[in-house]
């Protein structure tokens, strides 16, 4: 018993935790009294009127070596003004999560630590409303070294995991957890033997799959500045082609941690943010959008949009690199943008990271006043109801602000202790 | 509960066997006739029939097999006047105490005793520890198991034979940590010599210092040392070893030497070969359920070296030391299974060393060693098939292949170093004295690895060129009756960098040139006071600093960029620790309380971010601890030893880096050091155990717990992931025939618990190995 004490002390810890936390996510506010992630000794909470919702919020602390530290999740009934990790059940240090409602049914998807040493497993986690209980995590484990971080929901029975590493997706029924088949792009690749797929997104039958096309350094290959898309039949599984957005050189079409990079407007167009050469090559500048109108296969140039030498209102700055972004609606983005000239030889503590308000309509971007500089480590953006919700790590503070795009109001909204690295709302 | 039935057996076992003892034996101590105190190393020469032996650490001796009559014994050591001493040996005789007194000279009003005294005295007034192999002999195999019954150190293994191994001591390890062979720098560029590959038998003790660490060692470390002091073999000599152990482990040793007395030369060589594959099953880490066989850990050392020394040149004494050593390593994978990346090297290493008493001025003694290397490494990484552990194949990332990164690896890196050690000491009387030691490197690095220029695009490594010059000035003073001892030192550190510069993420900009040049200031103090010849108190107090590594300055190349503007780490400590020793008992019991303190700021860490990461200097640590050790021949037969230590490291930062974000983990224990663990251990030694004649027997068990330790800064009140303790049980015996033939078997781990080193890494469970080995002098 002895010698599987670590393993089963891991296993037992991420599994609570994770369970505890998917199925308290959909518990009511009243029930939440018994739960040791809400208790009010570990945060301070604040009736807002979006009480009835659960809160899953994420923060990461490092260890001293940096390589290595705790993901902390927390459940809380309410909207806390602060939280600390008190009651935060442990993951493997930054561990990316993903929320999805697939046949009536909530899951939480844990995917292996992408930046630290993990084990290779997807894990689900299921809440079942009826009997308040959770069951236990179904796993899948994935290819060593995949660098999955977003899966995309096709249909009840199907999902894609892009993995990156290896350069092919697993395609996997979410009910069951079990693999179901594999899409192999490894003969797509530049140079290499993987196009480093990243995140995709669903259309009309069509699953629509960026490929980063990086090199060892992971950046993009000098001589091969485009953005590559492979277009999927989800009902066959296979690649029918792959188009290429050649005429801006913008490169990187989202980035695999970030589904929201990749996103549908009303009107069903998709566009990709392409973050480039994340603003560390000032030889290579090109970052913003690029297009795949409604109703077409192939890229519209003239829909695309490099946002590099835009004039940023409210700022001196211009972006150098669009960081991550969450489309809002009516052609909204909000976004963060890299900051060059806030790269100063500490690039990887120095504050570099911009919240903007992108008009994709009107080709303008804003400052968002009242939200600080944050560290690249933390770039959480998602929308809740009407509201934006963005991770900063500043010099001065840590948590979650929010913005309201209707109103241009921000404001910070939780204090976190350690990164604040994601935050859902069931 | 296993390991104290262990225990007891052994007990139960010595009270019949107690009565086997036959024949006779000659044993004594010989001691420091103005201190009182044993005195290791003394050489003893019996003249008729003609044998030869050492003091061990407390100033015994012990000669076996021998028949009633006369002996006539010759003790001789370095600074002190030499004895005859004639014995007469029957069944009544008792031990026999021989006192040495330090030589001196008289010049006029000035008195002048021997360099190797002031050391002595100084190295009394440090902390320190040493283990004299003499007592250990048999039953380790390697310094790594040495190390780890030593109270205040904890060693991180990495796996198997070869395996890189890491001190931590006191909580504080890798280049805080010096490590030194005859008082050599060995950790800051000579990195090809690992703990583990100085055979054990060629080992005369192992120093270990804590908190401050002597001037004359120079280098760069902060926290302690450990220098391993290697045999000094008598004039004719030879010795033969081979091992055999658990998972095709095989170790082959032998040593030689000859006096030419007429030329006043010697000649000595020796050399060894290890092979193992290291293929014990473990369980994975990452994958449920999976037990995976290790199979791409195999382990190639072929070493050899040759001492000339001369005696009668103008030099009291002057070495050459040729070595060579050529290394085979496999790269275990984990994760994945990796089955063709390697790394090889070969050293070609050339030391001189030359003593003179005396030195152009009375009093006034050189110690100097200079060493000079090449060495050339490769690691090989070009597979173009990566495998996991369920037997799925998939291609490399990279068209050039690779196991172990996106990016393949064929490299030839060269590297040649330079080194100068020089220790002058000036005893002006027999209460002060004066030293001046310095240390000198120099290394050049020529890295070069077109396969992987090639798939990264561009090229990231560069030649550099290292030098570093550590200086230091130390006042020794020893009162009357040497009662209070001091030893204050100050130190200065100088180091400098050279090499180029490329940003990985840009194409066309060209390499900047990086010109780092580093210096600090560095002080101890240290004091000993001796109430009674029992009863001794040390103190120390030091401000120490550590320069920054090279990878911490310079980075890799790939993910971690570099980082010029990291300033030394700076610690300040306070030791204070009780000796209490009763030599002179029978029993010899020796207790030992060491407390400390330290505050470690400017602590270097790895920042990471989105793409790699680099160093800064943004930490800060305390430290509170203690180390409770107790040594005792409980029967004659019968010796026990146990040490407690206990560390309390705590995160003293205000702030989280380059903001004013209060540190969440301020005052919390820092993660992944373990914080409580004991060690204690059996030994029982009989002659003719089991019959015959001139033989001796020793059975030992040494027990090793290390309580479960946090994983990572905690800050929840829910389940934790933590480093499960570990408690483990090494069994083992030896058998000596004439003094000639020495058979040895060992278990480790008995009990096969489950045993992970850092970063998650199963080790073995089970292992037994048997050595025989045959001395002909």
């Amino acid at each position: 018993m002895k010698k599987q004490r670590l393993t089963q002390l891991i296993n037992c810890v991420v599994s609570a935790g994770l369970l505890m936390s998917a199925g308290l996510c959909v518990t009511s506010c009243s029930s939440d009294d018994d739960n040791p992630a809400s208790t009010s000794d570990t945060s301070d909470s604040k009736e807002t009127p979006n009480a009835t919702y659960n809160y899953l919020l994420e923060t990461c602390v490092a260890n001293p070596d940096g390589m290595s530290g705790s993901t902390y999740i927390q459940k809380l009934a309410t909207m806390p003004t602060s939280i600390n990790n008190k009651n935060g059940t442990q993951l493997s240090f930054c561990s990316y999560l993903q929320a999805e409602v697939i046949k009536g049914q909530k899951y939480l998807f844990a995917f292996p630590a992408y930046f630290a040493e993990s084990d290779s497993y997807l894990r689900r986690y299921t809440y079942d409303e009826q009997t308040q209980m959770v069951s236990t995590p179904k796993k899948l484990e994935l290819t060593p070294q995949n660098f999955s971080a977003a899966l995309t929901v096709v249909s009840d029975t199907k999902m894609y995991v892009p993995e990156c590493g290896p350069g092919k997706i697993t395609v996997v029924n979410p009910q069951t957890m079990e693999k179901t088949g594999s899409i192999d792009l490894t003969s797509y690749a530049y140079k290499d033997n993987s196009p480093e797929p990243s995140c995709g997104i669903v259309r009309d039958g069509y699953y629509y799959q960026s490929l980063n096309q990086v090199g060892a350094t992971m950046m993009p290959y000098e001589d091969y500045r485009q953005c590559d898309v492979a277009i999927i039949n989800t009902n066959t599984d296979k690649v029918e082609k792959v188009i290429s957005e050649k005429t801006t050189h913008m490169t990187y079409a989202s980035r695999p941690i970030l589904p929201s990079m990749v996103f549908s407007t009303e009107s069903k167009d998709i566009y990709f943010a392409c973050c480039g050469y994340f603003g560390m090559n000032s030889d290579h500048p090109e970052t913003g959008f690029i297009c795949i109108p409604a109703g077409k296969q192939d890229f519209d140039s003239s829909k695309a949009w490099d946002i590099h030498d835009v004039a940023i209102e409210g700022s001196e700055y211009k972006a150098a690199s669009l960081w991550n972004c969450e489309y809002v609606g009516d052609g909204i983005v909000v976004a963060f943008v890299a900051v060059r000239e806030l790269m100063d030889s500490e690039a990887y503590t120095a504050r570099y990271l911009m919240a903007v308000r992108i008009d994709l309509n009107k080709k303008k971007i804003y400052r968002i006043q009242g939200i600080p500089y944050s560290s690249a480590t933390v770039s959480f953006i998602d929308q809740i109801d009407n509201l934006t919700y963005m991770g900063i790590y500043s010099t001065s503070d840590s948590g979650f602000y929010s913005y309201n795009p209707t109103t241009n109001d921000a404001e910070k909204v939780i204090s976190t202790v350690g990164y604040p690295f994601y935050m859902h709302v069931f | 509960m296993k390991q104290f039935c262990l225990a007891f057996f052994l007990l139960l076992l010595e009270i019949p066997l107690g009565a086997w003892g036959q024949g006779l034996f000659l044993r004594g101590r010989v001691l420091d006739s103005v201190s009182g105190q044993g005195l290791s190393n003394v050489n003893i020469t019996m003249v008729k029939p003609n044998h030869f032996t050492i003091t061990d650490a407390k100033g015994r001796f012990n000669f076996q097999s021998l028949t009633s009559g006369d002996y006539t014994l010759v003790f001789s050591y370095i600074g002190y006047a030499s004895v005859e001493k004639k014995v007469h040996l029957n069944m009544q005789s008792g031990a026999v105490v021989i006192n040495m007194l330090p030589k001196t000279e008289s010049i006029g009003e000035v008195i002048i005793s021997g360099k190797s005294e002031a050391r002595k005295l100084k190295e009394q007034a440090a902390p320190i520890s040493v283990i004299n192999m003499s007592d250990l002999a048999g039953t380790v195999t390697t310094v790594v198991d040495v190390l780890q019954k030593t109270v205040g150190i904890t060693m991180r293994n990495a796996g198997g034979v070869g395996s890189s191994s890491r001190i931590s001591l006191r909580g504080l390890e890798g280049k805080r940590i010096g490590f030194f062979i005859d008082e050599s720098p060995m950790s800051d560029q000579s990195d090809f010599v690992d703990l583990n590959d100085i055979p054990v038998d060629m080992i005369e003790r192992v120093e270990i210092y804590k908190g401050i660490v002597p001037a004359r060692f120079g280098g760069n470390a902060m926290g302690g040392a450990v220098n391993i002091v290697t045999k000094e073999y008598p004039d004719k000599y030879g010795d033969f070893s081979y091992e055999i152990g658990s998972y095709n482990t095989h170790k082959v040793q032998a040593v030689f030497k000859r006096n030419i007395k007429s030329t006043g030369l010697l000649i000595s060589g020796g050399g060894g070969y290890t092979y193992s594959d290291n293929d014990y099953t473990m369980k994975s880490p990452y994958v449920d359920s999976l037990k995976m066989k290790r199979d791409n850990d195999q382990f190639k050392k072929f070493i050899f070296a040759l001492d000339l020394k001369a005696t009668k040149w103008w030099f009291d004494e002057i070495t050459l030391e040729p070595t060579f050593a050529d290394t085979y390593h496999g790269i275990q994978g984990y994760k994945r299974d990796f089955r063709k990346a390697h790394n090889t090297s070969k050293v070609y290493f050339v030391s001189s060393t030359m003593k003179k008493k005396g030195f152009f001025l009375d009093g006034l003694d050189l110690d100097m060693t200079s060493w000079v290397s090449s060495t050339y490494s490769c690691l090989v990484d070009t597979a173009h098939i990566r495998y996991d552990w369920h037997g799925g194949m998939e291609a490399s990332p990279s068209k050039g292949g690779g196991e172990l990164y996106s990016y393949p690896s064929n490299s030839n890196d060269k590297k040649t170093a330079f080194l100068n050690r020089m220790n002058l000491c000036y005893l002006i009387n027999n209460h002060h004295s004066i030293e001046y030691n310095s240390v000198f490197s120099l290394a050049n690095g020529y890295p070069k690895d077109d396969l992987r220029e090639s798939t990264l695009e561009k090229k990231t490594m560069f030649n550099s060129r290292m030098r570093s010059l550590t200086v230091g000035m130390t006042y020794n003073y020893t009162a009357v009756h040497s009662k209070f001892l001091s030893a204050t030192t100050l130190r200065h550190y100088n180091y400098w960098m050279k090499t180029k510069y490329t940003n990985l993420y840009k194409f066309v900009d060209l390499p900047e040139d990086v010109d780092l040049n580093k210096s600090a200031w560095g002080f101890s103090e240290a004091m000993r006071y001796q109430f009674s010849p029992h009863f001794t108190v040390k103190t120390s107090v030091g401000y120490e600093v550590r320069i920054p590594s090279e990878n911490e300055l310079l980075g890799d190349g790939i993910s971690i960029s570099p980082s010029g503007k990291l300033s030394p780490e700076k610690n300040r400590s306070f030791n204070i620790g009780f000796l209490y020793n009763l030599q002179d008992n029978p029993s010899h019991l020796q207790i030992e309380l060491s407390t400390y303190y330290m505050y470690l700021t400017d602590m270097i860490r790895y920042v990471p971010s989105v793409l790699g990461g680099q160093y800064d200097n943004f930490g800060k640590m305390r430290t509170l601890g203690a180390e409770f050790e107790v040594k005792a021949d409980v029967l004659p037969c019968l010796y026990s030893y146990a040490n407690l230590t206990y560390q309390d490291l705590r995160d003293k930062r205000d702030y989280e880096q380059d903001s004013q974000i209060k540190n969440p983990t301020k005052d919390l224990r820092m993660p992944n050091i373990p914080y409580l663990m004991y060690n204690a251990g059996l030994e029982f030694h009989k002659r003719n155990l089991f019959g015959g004649r001139n033989q001796n027997t020793r059975l030992f068990m040494d027990l090793s717990y290390v309580h479960e330790y946090y994983y990572d800064f905690e800050m929840t009140n829910l389940d934790k992931r933590r480093i499960p303790t570990s408690t483990t049980v090494n069994l083992g015996m030896e058998h000596r025939i004439h003094d000639k033939y020495y058979l040895s078997f060992q278990i480790k781990n008995l009990t096969d618990e489950r045993v992970i080193s850092e970063f998650n890494r199963p080790l073995a469970g089970t292992e037994v190995g048997f050595k025989i080995r045959y001395i002909f002098n």
